[in-house]
């Protein structure tokens, strides 16, 4: 080695140490994951940003799907600190499966369904039906809980067995609104929130006839020791008037 | 829901996809070894591109080229009245696609290794140029093909994200046995799955098995 690269070492160490200290900075960030079903991305997105930045010491990585496949990754062991389902029976599994104590939980918002489409073919429920509709969206109702809502919706209408023929599956609602929106299919059955994203002007709401209540919950997985004060807060601020306010002005009903 | 009918549709889908792939992939793998013509390192680039590009993206190019505002699917959709997204041709489709690439190249590795010499006896011998190719150049290369032809079987069996995004999964139409198992999955029903697994694996390995005898000509 040449006397150059000998003085040169001490130089180097000295910066790799710099290095590594500025990338983690601040000190002892703690890293907390978020698993929310998908049709929350953009409140939760937005919620999480406020909190993140009136506590600086925590991280949180977001994780969007529906919340079946995010209730089988959490069963899979998944590092996962806090949940958001779109249905209570997700929780209700992992609860079972000791991953929830029943005291970790709670509701965190509500919302309701729409019929969203091609209005020159589709104007009620019933028209689901009809010859001219030829393919509905909605979401697997195995796993997706919008889905599921918009089975027993049309289950309770009496159309299910007919509608179940032209039904395209998706992995999670968000899914339905891109297959509706680009025209792939003549209608399709989302949340109320999704529609007014895109704003959407929806066919038919859920008022008539009834539909199941759509009911978000919030659990804390109990599996990692350690950071239990932060996950706690983030939790406590997810039943905040700063969270309640955003889900109101998205469209979402309060708990 | 049984694990017949995902089972009965994968097989169709992957024996009609065969149907298409064969014709198209002897004559492009032919062309490809044998002929220089303008624009065949274009075709080269396009036929491997399926390949190497991930499936999600072939189903969104599928999607823009043949969904009902595509750029074929969009005027077929509103003079027919007939789309394809979303029914059983969606799924061969995708299957073609992405299982296409897969035999033209081992056609064309195939036809490489034919002795034109062998060709051109049989042309001065009397025989036309499509008796030469079927009664001299098909048999010679026969191995290859028949080794690309249960490749891409077996990919079109296995095809996931083009169908997925193409052909939906529609319960009694298009959910093939990789979209159940998919779908059994994330519901979290285990039981389906692992039956749906463990049929997929058999039913491959047969096929592998019943083509490799076909190659080793014993049947």
């Amino acid at each position: 080695m040449s006397p150059m690269l000998h003085r040169l070492w001490p130089c180097l160490f000295t910066l790799s140490v710099l290095a590594c200290g500025a990338r983690g900075s601040p000190p002892h960030r703690v890293e907390l994951t978020i698993s929310a079903a998908a049709s929350l991305r953009e409140v939760i997105t937005e919620v999480s940003s406020v909190f993140e930045r009136e506590h600086l010491d925590i991280a949180l990585q977001l994780n969007f799907a529906g919340s079946g496949a995010l209730r089988q990754q959490i069963e899979m062991g998944a590092p996962v600190e806090v949940f958001v389902s779109a249905a209570s029976e997700h929780i209700d599994r992992l609860a079972d499966a000791g991953l929830v104590a029943e005291d970790k939980r709670r509701i965190f918002a509500r919302n309701r369904l729409v019929l969203i489409g091609d209005r020159d073919v589709v104007q009620s429920l019933d028209d689901l039906t009809s010859k001219r509709v030829e393919r509905v969206a909605i979401g697997d109702p195995r796993s997706v809980p919008a889905g599921k809502y918009a089975s027993e919706w049309l289950e309770t209408s009496g159309l299910w067995s007919e509608v179940q023929t032209k039904a395209v599956l998706t992995g999670d609602v968000r899914q339905v609104l891109s297959y509706v929106v680009r025209g792939e299919v003549d209608a399709g059955i989302v949340y109320a929130t999704d529609a007014k994203l895109l704003a959407l002007e929806p066919i038919l709401f859920t008022a008539s006839p009834p539909a199941p209540e759509v009911v978000y919950e919030v659990a804390i997985v109990n599996r990692r020791e350690g950071s239990r004060a932060q996950v706690q807060r983030f939790f406590d601020f997810l039943g905040s008037e700063t969270v309640i306010r955003e889900l109101e002005a998205v469209g979402f009903s309060a708990p | 829901m049984s694990v017949g009918f995902p089972l009965w549709l994968s097989l169709r889908v992957a024996f009609a996809a065969l149907a298409v792939i064969v014709p198209i992939g002897l004559v492009l793998g032919y062309l490809q070894a044998r002929r220089d013509y303008p624009g065949r390192a274009l075709v080269d680039v396009l036929i491997v591109l399926p390949i190497v590009l991930p499936p999600s993206v072939t189903g969104y190019y599928l999607i823009l080229l043949l969904g009902r505002n595509g750029v074929i699917g969009g005027p077929l959709y509103e003079t027919l009245g007939a789309s394809i997204i979303f029914t059983f041709w969606a799924a061969v489709i995708a299957a073609v696609v992405v299982a296409l690439p897969l035999f033209i190249k081992f056609a064309q590795a195939a036809f490489h290794g034919v002795d034109p010499e062998l060709e051109a006896v049989a042309r001065t011998l009397g025989a036309g140029p499509i008796a030469t190719f079927f009664r001299v150049t098909v048999p010679v290369a026969w191995r290859g093909l028949v080794a690309g032809a249960v490749l891409c079987f077996a990919r079109a069996l296995g095809e996931f994200g083009a169908t997925l995004m193409f052909a939906g999964n529609i319960p009694g139409k298009t959910n093939t046995m990789t979209l159940e198992i998919w779908s059994s999955y994330q519901a979290g029903d285990d039981a389906r799955a692992v039956m749906l697994v463990a049929t997929l694996t058999v039913v491959s390995v047969a096929v592998v098995l019943a083509f490799s005898r076909l190659e080793r000509g014993r049947w």
